[in-house]
């Protein structure tokens, strides 16, 4: 069962939406930023893909409105109007229960920075992208493996690698396993050093 | 025969971190096998092929495999096996009835390719969390899994001895025991020289700790 199909689930991402729509009307970016937070833990219990999506995109908007240079590209106004109307279809086609409609309005924010031009298409790729590299890390914070996260988000390890790395994730006192004692003189007898 | 198997996790903190150099030297100190799996030799190579970014790193893992210093294990026993031991993994825990997938095919190939080996000498060396967390202290994977979710999820705990066999290094002992064989050396006293490489490999993704860092400075 896919989450769009669990009531409560459903209940949650039509809040998320609502929300999302009032901040972008008000540019309100804790708001939205508040909004991104709260799809990360249906991403990391369930991986669908639908989860792993809203995430993403959620994220991405909120540090779009955050970046107000982007204003003043000529195209930014008619971007920002179908953005607008993408999250609200979404909304609608979501309380109707027309699934496939609502992930065909998420698709279009993708689409619809995948058809800007010059750096603001430039600008707005990068956002994406670095979206899922940032969504890949709280996955991997709340336990799921780098390669799991890194397929699921569709980046690469690598690039998982160099982003968690400058977290605080490797310091929670629940990931130490073993004493670096222990495991150094394990190491140690297998080399007979 | 004794044998290391590196998942791609471990050898791309090394490569982040230019230090690809110190598994020839280590193998032959080491006197037995270096071994990728085919899962992680595609991870690792013909993924990041086609990723400009990292070309040059997959090159240089790609030359170690064509001079021998990793050797690539793949056989039809170790893909079955796989196949069980991601099944047995991703419903160790459970959310509404179904299970969580915690890891991947990659590191799902390393626990499997470990099984085959006919020795008692080996270990996994691997620099991602989740894994060895499931092997050495599972509950502390669903602990972690609760607190980071704010939720109860089912543990079958029934799961959690099929996953303590399995012997885990990291990419930081392995550099721990170049630097003090004389395979790695820096123009720094020791302690601030295993401070320095074992912080670089923590910042290109390794999941060790600052206490373990300064731990490991003192030994």
């Amino acid at each position: 069962m896919g989450i769009l199909e669990k009531e409560d689930e459903k209940k949650n991402i039509l809040d998320i939406l609502r929300n999302v729509k009032k901040a972008l009307k008000t540019e309100d970016i804790i708001l939205i930023k508040e909004m991104s937070n709260r799809t990360i833990h249906s991403a990391s219990l369930y991986k669908d893909p639908d989860s792993v999506a809203i995430a993403v995109t959620i994220y991405a908007l909120s540090k779009i409105i955050e970046r107000k240079k982007y204003e003043q590209y000529r195209e930014w106004p008619s971007f920002f109007t179908r953005i607008t109307k993408d999250i609200d279809t979404a909304l609608i086609n979501l309380e109707k229960n027309q699934f496939k409609e609502f992930r065909d309005a998420l698709h279009d924010i993708r689409k619809a920075a995948n058809q800007l031009s010059g750096h603001l298409k430039i600008y707005i790729q990068e956002v994406f992208r670095k979206a899922s590299i940032n969504k890949a890390s709280r996955l991997y914070e709340h336990g799921v493996s780098m390669e799991e996260t890194a397929a699921l988000l569709d980046i690469t390890t690598w690039e998982l690698a160099e982003y968690v790395g400058m977290t605080g994730i490797s310091d929670v006192d629940l990931s130490i396993t073993m004493p670096i004692k222990e495991r150094i003189n394990f190491a140690k007898k297998l080399f007979e050093i | 025969m004794k044998a290391l198997i590196f998942d791609s996790s471990s050898i791309i903190t090394l490569a982040l971190n230019d230090l690809l150099f110190i598994l020839k030297p280590l193998k032959n100190a080491f006197g037995g096998e270096f071994y990728v799996t085919d899962s992680v030799k595609h991870e690792l190579i013909d993924r990041s092929l086609q990723i400009k970014r990292f070309k040059l790193e997959a090159l240089m893992i790609k030359k170690l495999i064509d001079e021998g210093t990793l050797k690539i294990k793949k056989d039809s026993k170790i893909e079955k096996e796989t196949k069980t031991i991601l099944s047995v993994a991703n419903n160790t825990f459970e959310v509404d009835g179904e299970g969580m997938k915690v890891i991947h095919e990659g590191e799902a190939s390393c626990l499997s390719l470990y099984n085959f080996l006919p020795t008692e000498k080996k270990a996994i060396v691997m620099d991602e969390r989740t894994t060895r967390m499931l092997c050495e202290a599972p509950e502390n994977l669903h602990k972690l899994i609760e607190k980071k979710n704010h939720r109860k999820i089912k543990a079958n705990k029934l799961n959690y001895p099929f996953f303590k066999r399995f012997k885990i290094l990291r990419s930081s002992e392995l550099v721990y025991l170049a630097y003090k064989t004389g395979i790695i050396s820096l123009p720094i006293k020791s302690s601030e020289a295993i401070d320095a490489l074992l912080y670089a490999l923590k910042y290109k993704g390794c999941a060790i700790s600052h206490d373990e860092i300064n731990e490991a400075k003192n030994l």
